[in-house]
């Protein structure tokens, strides 16, 4: 009876077995067909293609931006074809799409997992190349309009009493992404240097007599001076050598960094500088606008945020966007409840 | 039961879940093919589109018909240069592989006032439409305006 039942038992698992087999074939199979990005080469060359005739048939010189993200592909434009494939494509799975130009043109370039990609019509070629990133043209349009006093990260300093409040966080190790207008070089690349730099200008340009302070935080909070200090060329160096002593450090604490620069006197603007958000966002929003309740300092909000590396996965890239856009969004959340403004680059 | 019935009823299920795990992959498949052709036919360019595109060059550029003036310099976009306007020229244009030619868009290209009519090397009359565009035409020194109506075939062996 025993024997009978031990094989009732074997044949109902040797039947789940079999089920959850076909199960995981079919749904594997169904994934990689249905994620495959066939269609999406087909489109671009295609809509490359397309490009190419439109730019033939343009008089003068003209340049078009494809609207779509196109890191996943390498493209090779050649005279009479567009050639799309993924960095492991076999020779069959690479896309081709062709088209036709007058006599005397020419049509070339390469692109390798670019984000953006320009087709431009210079005389009778029609080049393939990476688009310049937007930001840098923002950045040169933002720099014919610089703000005639001190600034910090182009943001004009204004207030008296002001108070700087600096993440110091481990992600300040990372490499900056901000672009400044032209003759403006930062003497480093992390976002820890380019923040202490301008920081230094903006105390160099401050007129002297104003009242400031300095907060630089990650899990541990540090003041340049108990309360609020006058600026003169005794202060202003021993703020410099305050700023020198800071290298990235561990966690991002804003909400108690806040709490304690509106706790050093009556202050009239608050300029905040930070990367990301805090591990508890909600009890930092608390904290901050429990401080500034009485007061109603001006927090001003610039927000750095990490460059996205070229070289990375989709996964890793979806990370940093993610932590970018929550970053953003507490940031700016400071900003719009203080009174502040809020500024960024893409 | 005894052993032999047991054996025939083990073997019975087995081809029963192997004949249901071959219709439900039949299921998925024809599923997501369903998917795949409906996206593809979403993102399907229309030929009228891709036509027309090809047909901006017409009018557009020097090196089609369009009048380029040597003393200023400058190409009149919309002008058709009567002199231009031949088959040689078109074949300069739109310059098409005798071999392949004919799996490409073919044109005739008619202006309706003066009657002239030219056509790519691989056009066969088989044009499947058309669509006109307002120009003006350059002859003799006068502007006339007329009207390009642009014929278009495509054989679909792309």
């Amino acid at each position: 009876m025993n024997k009978k039942a031990d094989s009732q038992v074997l044949i109902v698992i040797f039947e789940l077995l079999v089920v959850a087999l076909v199960v995981f074939t079919t749904a594997r199979v169904a994934h990689s067909y249905g994620s495959s990005l066939l269609t999406q080469k087909v489109n671009l060359a295609q809509d490359i293609a397309m490009m190419a005739d439109t730019l033939a048939g343009v008089p003068g010189d003209a340049m078009v931006q494809y609207p779509e993200n196109v890191s996943q592909f390498s493209i090779i434009l050649s005279k009479k074809s567009v050639l799309v494939f993924e960095k492991d494509d076999t020779e069959a799975e690479r896309v081709s799409r062709s088209f036709i130009l007058p006599e005397g043109y020419d049509a070339f370039g390469t692109l390798q997992q670019e984000n953006l990609l320009c087709l431009e019509k210079k005389g009778k070629a029609i080049i393939l190349r990476k688009c310049e990133p937007e930001r840098k043209e923002k950045a040169e349009e933002e720099s014919k309009e610089i703000p005639a006093g001190p600034t910090f990260y182009g943001l004009a300093i204004e207030g008296d009493p002001v108070v700087f409040v600096i993440d110091r966080s481990g992600s300040m190790e990372r490499e900056s992404g901000w672009v400044f207008p032209q003759g403006l070089e930062p003497p480093g690349q992390r976002k820890i240097d380019v923040a202490k730099w301008q920081l230094k200008t903006a105390l160099q340009g401050m007129e002297t007599g104003k009242r400031f302070n300095l907060v630089f935080f990650d899990s541990d909070i540090k003041t340049f001076k108990p309360g609020l200090v006058e600026l003169n060329d005794q202060t202003r160096e021993e703020a410099f050598a305050f700023i020198d002593t800071f290298e990235p450090g561990t966690t991002t604490n804003t909400g108690e960094a806040v709490q304690k620069a509106l706790s050093l006197g009556e202050i009239e603007a608050l300029y905040l500088l930070s990367d990301g958000r805090p591990n508890i966002v909600p009890l930092a929003l608390a904290q901050i606008k429990s401080a500034n309740a009485a007061d109603k300092a001006k927090i001003n909000v610039i927000a750095i945020f990490t460059k996205i590396p070229d070289d990375i996965s989709d996964t890793e890239r979806e990370t940093f966007e993610k932590e970018r856009q929550q970053g953003q969004q507490f940031l700016q959340q400071i900003a719009d409840e203080n009174g502040g403004v809020f500024v960024t680059q893409e | 039961m005894d052993r032999k019935a047991q054996v025939f009823d083990t073997a019975q299920k087995v081809v029963f879940w192997t004949i249901v795990g071959i219709v439900i992959t039949g299921v998925m498949f024809a599923f997501v093919l369903t998917i795949v052709n409906y996206k593809g036919k979403l993102v399907q360019v229309p030929s009228q589109l891709q036509a027309e595109l090809i047909a901006l060059r017409f009018t557009n550029v020097e090196d089609c018909f369009a009048r380029h003036d040597p003393q200023s310099g400058t190409t009149m976009s919309g002008v058709i240069d009567l002199q231009k306007f031949t088959d040689q020229q078109l074949e300069k244009c739109y310059p098409l592989d005798l071999q392949t030619g004919h799996t490409r868009y073919n044109f005739r290209l008619l202006l309706q006032e003066h009657n002239t009519e030219i056509k790519t090397s691989s056009y066969a009359n088989r044009d499947i439409f058309s669509f006109n565009k307002e120009v003006l035409v350059s002859k003799d020194g006068r502007l006339l305006k007329d009207q390009l109506i642009v014929y278009v075939q495509d054989l679909k062996v792309r």
